[in-house]
């Protein structure tokens, strides 16, 4: 399918004289829902609304040159890779203004990744679209895409510890909402399980026994790591958010959790 | 070895000799080997005092000691021996440093900075040579230097290249004691490897063409110089991937010759070196390649043992190279026949190196920096530039020169003297203090925890993914291709079978977090955990085993207890009883030697003929202490398996459901609290009972445990009536066998396969938890129900059980499900069933037959239970 989609748009789009005059469209359209669905103006005004959050604001002025309105961090994501994440957008949906589940499927490349349901999932969790509500979208438009994409960003040179703190805790609660699967701010045993799970499902010859084992003694590590000794009747129900920022301190997940969108032109796609 | 009497025939005529002075015939070996015992000797004496070791590095004292050493030996011999032959170095002492480093390579981390490394190799040492070369001839053209240097601008770009090729060895010995943050040392450490393949092709070709005289150089030349270049160096890697397959391939067919798994890696590792420099390839590039790639494969394939045979051979071969490189260094360089100092030459020659280095590192991290994801700071690139050392490659090298068509050849030895020296003694020495002073972010050795381990996998899963619905085929999207391939093909092809299927990265690093807990466990005692809060034994090791002695199984019986599987004796009688409650106080003070006798043999669990077993033993151990931390963190399972298990009430309720269905599943009577959840939850636990013994069988990389919620299970110990706390998924009707359980030194050789010791109460394994709470019980009142057997091993006991259940637990039932929450009457009713129970013999007839079918019907998830009815009902 893609096949014949994803060169035909990269064809149209210069050809539409201006370039970027599909990427203003969609995102104005874009805008609608977004009002409708938070009424409170959020990525505004939420504290933590960075880098792309912002960009997107700035987007129904046109991508290119418009002025930004509230940057808490450096817009990391270029005009130019909006734009080329708006053709890929268009390429996944079609031509539609929403992508949905099913559009992640033409992906051939995701096809053979372990926890390909896992973050498909993440794209329409709502959590991650920093939307008020909980719960599962059916579809995103491009505006919540680029949300998404925004949690990939590198950090920047000249960030200080403050924006690289807020920074850090965005991608570790990408991560933590992509574990926690039934939205209850906790990773109990069984969604680290079904996690583990689904990751050694590549080797065939695992058996899903190990899987658990591997997920309990991940569990028993984090309880321990989290809470320290217990008292016998104390019962770690699960890791919660906070409990997952311990057990990622250390590690830096800033310098490992990004995709490079740079040198966009280096992808034309044709499956 | 020892020359025959024909080299001693014509001294000695004088018929026999007692002894012979044969000086002549061992002098080579002998002189190396007390070279290297020198130097050794030298290193033990260095690391007597911490203080001196932790300020200098221990390549700065060697070379020290090697100029001392130079000095008496010139002082004794009047002429200067013993030096740093290039083709010794060459052939001999680099080879093994170069394997170690790549072998042990984080390839990881090295491909993650292939980028950098590469330009910094190339780039880096291309404009190193060329300025310095370029600058040092401006400099004698300026008139600053002596004239006796009679040099050309080739002289000086032969020069330049040889002298500014950082030296991985040096870079290692420094930056091993500096612990600078990882990129930053794979950056300067991989570089000093990779540009080996520069320096290579700028000697050779500015080699040739200073031979050759500046007049006949061609155009054509230099366009040979640089394919010479892509030759050198990708024929180098190409030279190394292709016996990095080799290798790997051959260590997939080692199975039965594991002892000379060893010699494979280094030989053919070897013979990758010659083999690239028989064709003056980049030999350094060789064998870097083939560590980094074969090690994946060849790790897999051979023994453990092989393993760290492998481990440690390299590493004392590079330790001892390294070491003897050093103190060569300094020997040599008391040797002032070949030296001829200018002072304009080596000053220039030394500030010009440090600077270009310097401007290089800077302009080329500028560029970088744009295209990495983690920028390289400026404290980094002030570490790249000071980190910048000459070594013993530079001294061969200049060693190796022509005197006759390089003339100035005396001065560039003396120059790469002082520079090698300089780097490695000034730079050494200041590298640590400045590392400080710059706060350059070090590397934290913390361990490595299992749950890091799963978020990279899941991280590097997930950035792949990202890559590929963004459509954009960067870093991640090629190295999730490239896994694909290999697991698909490569690995398939050049992993043992066997190796292959258990092949998991997640899964070694749980396997070695476990061993190496265990292993930390023992080693501070051991008993710190479990001795203080359980007064019981301690699990058996397989090596007592086969000791039959009386003592040794009452020993050990706290484990053989409940799981002995052949010895089936059902006469239950009195005395037994009283044999077991004998047995019990017994037990409370038998096992308190045996443990410390177990806590002293594990410290030296290295010993080879135990390693596996000990691991075996280590790995149970650690589990042990591991679900017992986790017992007591209680992680809440039931609430996520089963509603059934979120109150004790449920659960018991559910375990007497199953019961009676168990019992009456012929008759299908109803039962009132047989509902659909306890089934579900028996299901599937039999899956893993199922699956745990499988794997069990399978892996033979330990036993896998499982955590359950075992909540309570000490509790009931304490008291009989925590003793339904015990959480048990699935229920299998009483054991009849309980003289095993309470005797438990009857079972003790039956099965090797699983030993739970009634005292590691907290761990379970899944498919010994049932056993488990049965043991525990029977700790409790002798007559309690047992729990609930698994694994097939114990469900072959477990059969036989059903039998008797129809005419004794169907009476039993009522009174047992009414009264279940109430312990002394659960012992009660536990009493009863077990002295109805039908008497042994005709049970062990029957027995082995069960097991195997059994055995055979395991996997289908509910059907064993009602196989086992319908057997119950034959009889």
């Amino acid at each position: 399918m893609l096949c014949h989609a994803g060169p035909c748009w990269a064809r149209e789009c210069p050809a539409d004289g201006t370039g970027n005059k599909p990427a203003p469209g969609t995102v104005r359209g874009a805008e609608g829902p977004q009002g409708n669905r938070g009424g409170t103006g959020a990525p505004r005004t939420l504290p933590h609304c960075w880098g792309v959050g912002t960009g997107k604001q700035g987007c129904p002025q046109g991508p290119r040159g418009s002025a930004p309105v509230t940057f808490v961090l450096p817009l990391a994501v270029t005009s130019e890779q909006i734009e080329h994440l708006h053709r890929r957008f268009k390429q996944l949906s079609q031509d539609q203004l929403t992508i949905r589940k099913e559009n992640f499927d033409s992906i051939p490349d995701l096809e053979f990744n372990p926890i390909r349901g896992k973050i498909v999932h993440a794209f329409f969790d709502k959590r991650n679209l920093r939307q008020e509500s909980d719960g599962l979208a059916d579809e995103i438009n491009f505006e919540d895409f680029l949300t998404i994409m925004s949690y990939f960003r590198p950090i920047e040179m000249n960030m200080d510890e403050e924006q690289l703190e807020r920074f850090r805790k965005e991608k570790l609660k990408f991560l933590f909402h992509m574990y926690d699967s039934d939205h209850d701010g906790k990773i109990t045993l069984q969604e680290y399980r079904n996690v583990v799970e689904e990751l050694l499902s590549g080797n065939p010859h695992l058996e899903k026994e190990s899987a658990r084992s591997i997920a309990d003694g991940a569990m028993m590590e984090a309880a321990s790591i989290c809470v320290g000794q217990m008292g016998p009747d104390q019962v770690y129900e699960g890791i919660t958010f906070e409990d997952f920022l311990k057990m990622w301190q250390g590690i830096d997940i800033e310098t490992k959790m990004h995709v490079r969108f740079l040198n966009v032109d280096t992808i034309a796609h044709c499956y | 070895m020892q020359p025959p009497a024909a080299s001693a025939g014509p001294a000695a005529p004088a018929g026999a000799e007692l002894l012979r002075w044969q000086w002549r015939e061992v002098q080579a070996p002998c002189l190396v080997a007390a070279w290297i015992l020198v130097a050794s000797l030298a290193k033990i004496v260095f690391h007597l005092s911490r203080k001196v070791t932790s300020v200098v590095p221990e390549s700065c004292l060697l070379i020290l000691l090697g100029l001392g050493l130079g000095g008496i030996v010139l002082a004794v011999a009047k002429k200067a021996e013993y030096q740093l032959e290039p083709n010794m170095f060459f052939l001999f002492l680099l080879p093994p440093i170069v394997l170690d480093s790549g072998y042990f390579m984080p390839s990881r981390l090295f491909f993650d900075n292939i980028g950098a490394i590469l330009t910094y190799a190339v780039v880096g040492t291309l404009w190193n040579s060329f300025a310095t070369g370029t600058a040092l001839w401006g400099l004698h053209r300026a008139g600053l230097m002596d004239p006796g240097v009679e040099a050309g601008l080739m002289d000086f770009l032969l020069f330049g290249s040889l002298i500014s090729a950082v030296d991985p060895v040096a870079v290692l010995a420094v930056f091993e004691e500096v612990h600078v943050n990882e990129t930053l040392f794979i950056i300067v450490f991989g570089e000093s490897l990779l540009n080996d393949a520069v320096t290579v092709v700028l000697y050779k070709v500015f080699n040739s063409f200073v031979e050759l005289g500046p007049a006949h150089i061609h155009a054509t030349d230099y366009v040979k110089g640089v394919a010479s270049f892509f030759l050198v160096s990708l024929g180098g890697t190409a030279v190394g991937l292709l016996f990095a397959f080799l290798l790997a391939l051959i260590t997939r067919f080692t199975k039965r010759v594991r002892i000379i798994e060893p010699l494979f890696v280094f030989l053919l590792a070897y013979v990758a070196y010659l083999a690239a420099e028989m064709v003056s390839l980049s030999a350094i590039l060789a064998v870097t390649f083939c560590g980094i790639c074969c090690k994946k494969y060849v790790e897999a394939n051979i023994s453990q043992k092989s393993r760290t045979t492998v481990k440690y051979t390299m590493k004392t071969l590079a330790s001892s190279s390294e070491t003897i490189i050093f103190m060569f260094l300094g020997i040599s360089a008391v040797d002032t026949s070949k030296w001829t100092w200018d002072t304009a030459l080596v000053l220039g020659t030394l500030f010009f190196i440090l600077l270009f280095r310097a401007v290089g590192v800077v302009l080329q991290t500028y560029v970088l920096n744009r295209f990495r994801l983690i920028p390289l700071d400026r404290i980094d690139q002030v570490v790249m530039s000071y980190g910048g050392l000459r070594g013993a490659v530079a001294f061969a090298l200049v060693i190796l020169l022509d005197r006759e068509k390089v003339k100035a050849k005396d001065y560039f030895v003396a120059t790469t003297i002082v520079v090698v020296f300089f780097t490695v003694i000034v730079q050494g020495l200041t590298i640590k203090p400045l590392v400080t002073w710059l706060k350059v972010k070090r590397s934290d050795h913390h361990k490595p925890t299992l749950n890091e381990e799963l978020h990279e996998h899941a991280f590097d899963h997930i950035l792949a993914a990202v890559e590929d619905i963004v459509g954009h085929h960067g870093y991640h999207y090629w190295r999730d291709k490239w896994e694909q391939f290999d697991k698909k093909y490569l690995s398939q092809l050049l992993m043992r079978k066997s190796a292959y299927r258990l092949r998991d990265e997640i899964w070694d690093v749980y396997y070695k977090l476990n061993i190496r807990d265990a292993i930390s466990f023992v080693d501070q005692g051991g008993h710190v955990h479990s001795a203080a809060k359980l007064a019981l034994p301690s699990m058996p090791s397989r090596t007592s085993m086969s000791e039959s002695s009386v003592t040794n199984l009452l020993r050990e019986s706290g484990s053989g207890a409940c799981l002995d599987l052949q010895v089936i004796d059902t006469v239950r009688s009195r005395r037994d009883k009283e044999d077991a409650a004998m047995h019990h106080v017994l037990r409370g003070s038998l096992y308190k030697p045996r443990r410390r006798y177990k806590a002293s043999y594990s410290r030296h669990f290295i010993s080879p003929d135990k390693q596996e077993r000990q691991d075996k033993e280590i790995f149970r151990q650690n589990m042990k202490r591991r679900l017992e931390t986790f017992k007591s963190t209680k992680h809440n399972v039931c609430s996520s398996k089963s509603k059934a298990r979120l109150k004790e009430k449920g659960r018991k309720k559910k375990n007497i459901s199953l019961t009676k269905e168990t019992l009456n599943g012929k008759t299908h009577r109803t039962v009132p609290w047989q509902d659909a959840a306890p089934v579900l939850v028996m299901v599937s636990s039999e899956e893993e009972e199922s699956d745990s013994s499988e794997t069990e069988k399978e892996d033979d990389e330990g036993i896998v445990f499982v955590a359950r919620a075992t909540d309570e299970v000490l509790q009931g110990k304490t008291t009989p009536g925590s003793l339904d706390v015990c959480p048990s998924p699935c229920i299998i009707p009483p054991s009849p066998t309980l003289a095993e359980k309470e005797l438990p030194w009857k079972g003790d050789q039956a099965d090797l396969a699983v030993y739970v010791s009634s005292e590691t109460t907290k761990i379970v394994p899944v498919d010994m938890q049932k056993a488990w709470n049965q043991s525990i019980s029977s700790l409790e009142s002798i007559a309690s129900p047992p729990g609930i057997e698994s694994g097939h091993q114990h469900r072959r006991f477990a059969c036989p059980v059903l039998e008797e259940q129809p005419q004794s637990a169907s009476q039993a039932m009522p009174e047992q499900s009414s009264c279940f929450q109430f312990p002394s009457h659960v012992s009660k009713s536990g009493r009863s069933q077990s002295d109805s129970s039908p008497d042994g013999p005709e049970q062990q007839e029957l027995q082995p037959l069960m097991a195997t079918e059994e055995q055979g019907r395991m996997p289908p998830s509910a059907e064993p239970r009602w196989l086992m009815f319908n057997r119950a009902s034959h009889l």
